[in-house]
């Protein structure tokens, strides 16, 4: 029985509950420093002087960086980022939001890297400084970066590039679909409404942590990070070295979520320990953690007409994302939700405009769903006020304009494998969802209410992509014993990986799963991937293992039909074994095949590689290599009296393809729609009017707890029969969650929440303005 | 974090001298949960930790027919909330000590310690004024009682000296026909600190007319809040729900709140009316 689509444990639970997962965080070398960094104080300032001399005197002291490393007669320039070169090592001529690196210190305890901080002298001369999306678009306004940072080659070409100097604005997507003027005339109601997403945290247990040796030229890095070939390229290009002098090595994280898909602390850590010549790692505590990446707050302004029967005719959105002071992967989560701001549905009409946003605050990043979480909050919970105007149930709107087989995506690309009819069904059934759930339907009033406290469902679908185009390979090397090393890239982060991959990778090679090891990624022995986000790596790496198999299968043929003297076309691959079709006795292990034919080793190599892309100017092209769908049903109880939001049940569902591993689908599942409950309803980043995060600890900000998961959180994958296509499931279910929420409190209580987090207080307020 | 000079004396005899002797410098650590944040969060620099955990004597529960329970400093939350004694004695108070952070934090934070930081945003106080507990200071100049009622002055403030260690806390039983209750209300995660809380104690005459009534809430101001001219419209009446309205509508009208992420002060003005009338109507329902 092939143990695909089989429920195995994680293959490193064991070490994983008894603390023996090597994680970053527990390395050491010998001789290691200790690195701290020092933060800017002021949202936006010119530096007048940065004097570290008393700090590089201070005992203990290894190296200390400034601005004074970076200076233009040096040969290291020091500018680096993932779509723009707009950030640098420390802050060069001025800082551009509160906790942005000004210098650092690498030191034989923190504490002496502490009192070294402490001595660094730094003149700031403040500037007017803007926080808010909507005002940094006004004319005006404070200007973040002056002049427009370059973009970094490889997305020269992909991205506008016509955009006016003297403006916030660091991207424009755009996507154009149809005649919306003429959409508009059509339709019989038109709905304008704007939704608000805040900042919120990732909040992985492991913060970010690096340690860097630098020996004989080379920089050897231990990073927490989800891109390891990312952090190789971009590292070379920023200390101009090649790829060899850089290694990149990543044990299991202890959680990423997005936080770790950027250079983070590789550059400051590998300019110290270059400058000390000694190990350096450094840790960041929470509080740092706070104000180096973030959810992307926004603002979206969504606009639909419908006809009466329900039927959607136009949809023109505006949405800013609020990237902060350094556009990291902004860009692209602007392109992301813009690409997917239709929603699953039919309309023949399109027009959205996406933009990233600089300004004074937390530089914001990857963060699960990538923007579409933002997206779908505004467009699903608008779908319940329209069904609500219309009279209709939202169940029955959804399904009459849901995407369907054959139909095109607004993007304009032919979609298979379509699924919303059967996933909103089951969502709306885990529920027991009735018309009468719907507020404006209900037959009788007051029937949701016990006391003081009353019931409401609700649900959401959501469509996202997956990175496209993007590249995976992997290597499967067949040793003398016939067991196999799986070399290959995606990291461990705790979604069980390692264990899926190792099911594949045993099910495409014919061996039991005991025989197969997965590699953590090192670069400078496993090969290429692009880097562990956007719900990939068991698609995508996965499908590069299955082709590496095929390549190994075909070598182990050929040698085999030497060693046998027989045809390889009479050879058949059978449990391990390489056999003469319809002569079984005539067979050679895996492991013979090696040893006889005096290989050391086999290796079998794979490459998978998806291809597309979206037009600049139409956003018309091929989006994603295939849709994640998913639908998620909710019920909550809300109490009148305080406005507390108690969620009963929370069900997700999701297409899911071919499914590896039920049991860790099913994890995953239950794991990102619960992170999207503190989302709905609490986590949010709040700022002082100085652009100072006021509640950077997690006492302050606080997340669910165990006691905070809903009653009932069940679980449906929907597998297609047959389908050979694995879809991803980390992040899809992430996104509805809030509209999903906030569609249940209205049906409760009637009030809409358009400002996220969905507060007691908000909805309280809400109920006395009723 | 500089270096820290740690002080373990083993007797309450000796904490007392050396407190008196660096009184200065040294600030007393018991559980350690609030003072190490406020430490790493550099909100505190002493150059002394004066340690009270090789002190064997704090530790005890007791109750004494006529005084109460007497719950020595050192008692971890979670002690005191599994304590059987706590638990038969004073349900209340068990319950509340349950409600504190979190399970690892009450594994080490001490009901002194609790009260000596004087959070505001914290479960024990405002049930311990509503039982009209008091606390035990022990200096080298002797020892006093203080009622909690008047212990708390501020925002982490209270009236120790700062020669005086908290050693105990006496919570008097509660009289004959007399119930209470603590109503938490938190308006984010489950393991928050709490928004507002609110202690109830009702005493009731034979007749059921309610002889005594004491209200206090918490977390909604930077010590705990009792409107004694709100009490009195209780006494000798029979607390009906107009009645429990009416009080807990002088509450909200009584109590200044303070507005902080948990809550606004127009919000807290909301929550203190709705829970001083849980509190009440859980309270007279307890028995």
């Amino acid at each position: 029985m092939s143990v695909m689509g089989q429920s195995v444990a994680m293959l490193d639970a064991e070490e994983r509950v008894t603390g023996r997962i090597g994680y970053v965080l527990n390395l050491e070398l010998p001789g290691m420093l200790f690195g701290r960094i020092l933060r800017s104080p002021f949202a936006h300032a010119r530096l007048a002087s940065v004097d570290a001399s008393r700090a590089e005197k201070v005992k203990g002291v290894g190296a200390v960086l400034t601005r004074a490393d970076l200076a233009p007669e040096s040969a290291f320039r020091g500018r680096y980022g993932r779509v723009f070169r707009d950030q640098t090592l420390v802050s060069v001529n001025k800082v551009r939001f509160v906790g942005e690196p000004v210098a650092a210190v690498a030191a034989v305890d923190e504490d002496v890297a502490e009192e070294a901080l402490s001595l660094i002298n730094v003149e700031y001369e403040e500037l007017p400084a803007v926080f808010d999306e909507l005002e940094a678009l006004q004319p005006g306004a404070p200007l973040v970066h002056d002049p427009r940072p370059e973009p970094v080659p490889a997305y020269a070409g992909r991205i506008l590039q016509d955009l006016p100097e003297g403006s916030n604005i660091c991207t424009h997507f755009k996507l154009r679909r149809g005649d919306v003027e003429a959409g508009f005339l059509e339709a019989d109601v038109v709905f304008e409404d704007t939704f608000r997403s805040p900042a919120v945290q990732h909040v992985p247990l492991e913060p970010h942590v690096t340690l860097v040796q630098h020996s004989w030229g080379k920089l050897t890095i231990w990073t927490s990070t989800q891109m390891p070939h990312g952090v190789r390229a971009q590292m070379g290009e920023l200390f101009n070295l090649p790829l060899t002098k850089i290694r990149v090595i990543v044990p299991p994280l202890g959680g990423g979520f997005g936080s770790k898909g950027s250079l983070r602390l590789e550059p400051i850590t590998a300019f110290l320990a270059r400058k000390a010549n000694r190990p350096v790692k450094i840790t960041l505590r929470r509080e740092e953690e706070f104000v180096t990446v973030c959810k992307h707050p926004a603002t979206v302004r969504i606009k639909t007409g419908v006809k009466n029967d329900g039927t959607l005719v136009a949809r023109q959105a505006i949405a800013y994302f609020n990237t902060g002071a350094y556009s990291d992967a902004g860009p692209l989560v602007a392109r992301n939700a813009g690409a997917a701001m239709a929603g699953p549905y039919k309309i023949p009409h399109v027009k959205i405009d996406s933009f990233s946003v600089w300004t004074n605050l937390v530089p914001a990043g990857a963060l699960r769903g990538f923007g579409v979480p933002q997206a779908n909050w505004a467009y699903e919970s608008q779908m319940d006020m329209i069904a609500e105007r219309l009279g209709m149930d939202p169940v029955d709107l959804r399904q009459k304009n849901v995407l369907r087989d054959g139909d095109l995506f607004a993007t304009g690309e032919k979609l298979e494998d379509f699924h919303y009819e059967e996933l909103l069904d089951r969502a709306a059934a885990s529920v027991s969802w009735s018309p009468n759930d719907a507020r404006w339907l209900h037959r009788s009033a007051g029937a949701n209410r016990r006391g003081s406290v009353c019931c409401g469902k609700g649900i959401a679908l959501v469509i996202k992509g997956t990175m496209t185009p993007s590249t995976s390979t992997a290597a499967l090397k067949l040793n003398e014993d016939g067991s196999f090393n799986v070399l290959q890239s995606g990291v461990e982060i705790g979604q069980g990986a390692k264990t899926v991959l190792a099911q594949i990778a045993a099910d495409a090679a014919q061996v039991p799963l005991h025989r197969v090891s997965v590699s953590d990624p090192d670069t400078d022995v496993t090969p290429y991937d692009q880097q562990t986000m956007s719900s990939r790596t068991t698609f995508s790496v996965g499908s590069a293992i299955v082709r590496a198999a095929e390549d190994l299968k075909r070598q182990l043929l050929a040698r085999a039909a030497d060693l046998l003297e027989a045809s390889a076309e009479d050879l058949m691959i059978r449990e391990g074994k390489v056999e003469v079709q319809g002569a079984p006795a005539r067979s050679l292990s895996y492991s013979e095949i090696v040893i006889r034919g005096r290989q050391g080793n086999i290796i079998g190599h794979g490459n998978f590689t998806t291809r597309g892309g979206l037009d600049l100017e139409t956003g018309q092209g091929i989006g994603s290599v295939h849709w994640a769908q998913g639908a998620i049903a909710c019920e909550v109880e809300v109490d009148t009296e305080t406005g507390k939001v108690n969620i009963l049940q929370l069900n997700p569902c999701v297409f899911a393809g071919r499914v590896v591993n039920p049991r860790l689908s099913e994890l995953q599942l239950e794991g990102c729609a619960f992170f999207g409950v503190g989302q709905a309803l609490f986590e949010e980043m709040v700022y002082d009017e100085h652009g100072q995060v006021m509640n950077k600890n997690l006492g302050d900000y606080t997340i669910p707890s165990f006691e905070d998961i809903p009653k009932k959180l069940k679980v449906f994958l929907l597998e297609h029969e047959g389908s050979r296509d694995i879809h991803g499931v980390g992040e899809t279910i992430l996104s509805p969650v809030m509209a999903a929420i906030g569609n249940a409190v209205y049906n409760a209580v009637g009030v809409r929440i358009q400002n996220l987090p969905i507060t007691a207080e908000k909805v309280l307020r809400g109920l006395q303005k009723a | 974090m500089a270096s820290i000079e740690i002080l373990q004396p083993t007797s309450l005899d000796e904490a007392v001298s050396l407190l008196v002797k660096h009184s200065e410098e040294a600030k007393i650590v018991a559980g350690g949960t609030a003072l190490v944040i406020m430490l790493r969060n550099h909100l505190i620099s002493p150059s002394m930790l004066l340690s009270l955990g090789r002190l064997g004597d704090l530790r005890h529960i007791r109750h004494e027919s006529g005084t109460g329970l007497r719950i020595g400093a050192l008692v971890t939350l979670r002690e005191a909330e599994q304590s059987p004694l706590v638990r038969e004695k004073n349900p209340t108070l068990a319950y509340t000590f349950s409600k504190v952070g979190n399970v690892r934090v009450r594994n080490a934070a001490t009901v002194g310690g609790n009260i000596s930081e004087a959070d505001y945003a914290s479960d024990p106080p405002c049930v311990l004024v509503a039982m009209r507990a008091r606390v035990r200071a022990c200096s080298v100049r002797g020892e006093r009682e203080v009622a909690v009622r008047s212990f708390f002055r501020g925002f982490y403030e209270t009236c120790l000296e700062p020669d005086e260690i908290l050693t105990e806390v006496i919570i008097p039983d509660l009289a004959p026909g007399s119930s209470a209750a603590y109503v938490k209300y938190v308006s984010r995660s489950s393991e928050d600190r709490p928004c507002a809380g609110a202690a109830a104690v009702v005493e009731q005459n034979p007749d059921g007319t309610c002889k005594e009534l004491r209200v206090v809430l918490g977390a909604v101001s930077e010590i705990p809040q009792e409107i004694e001219s709100a009490e009195a419209m209780a006494r000798g009446q029979r607390l009906t729900g107009e009645l429990v309205d009416e009080i807990a509508t002088a509450y909200s009208a009584a109590i200044s709140p303070l507005s902080d992420l948990r809550g606004s002060d127009w919000y807290r003005k909301q929550i203190i009316r709705i829970l001083t009338r849980r509190a009440i109507q859980q309270a007279m329902s307890g028995n």
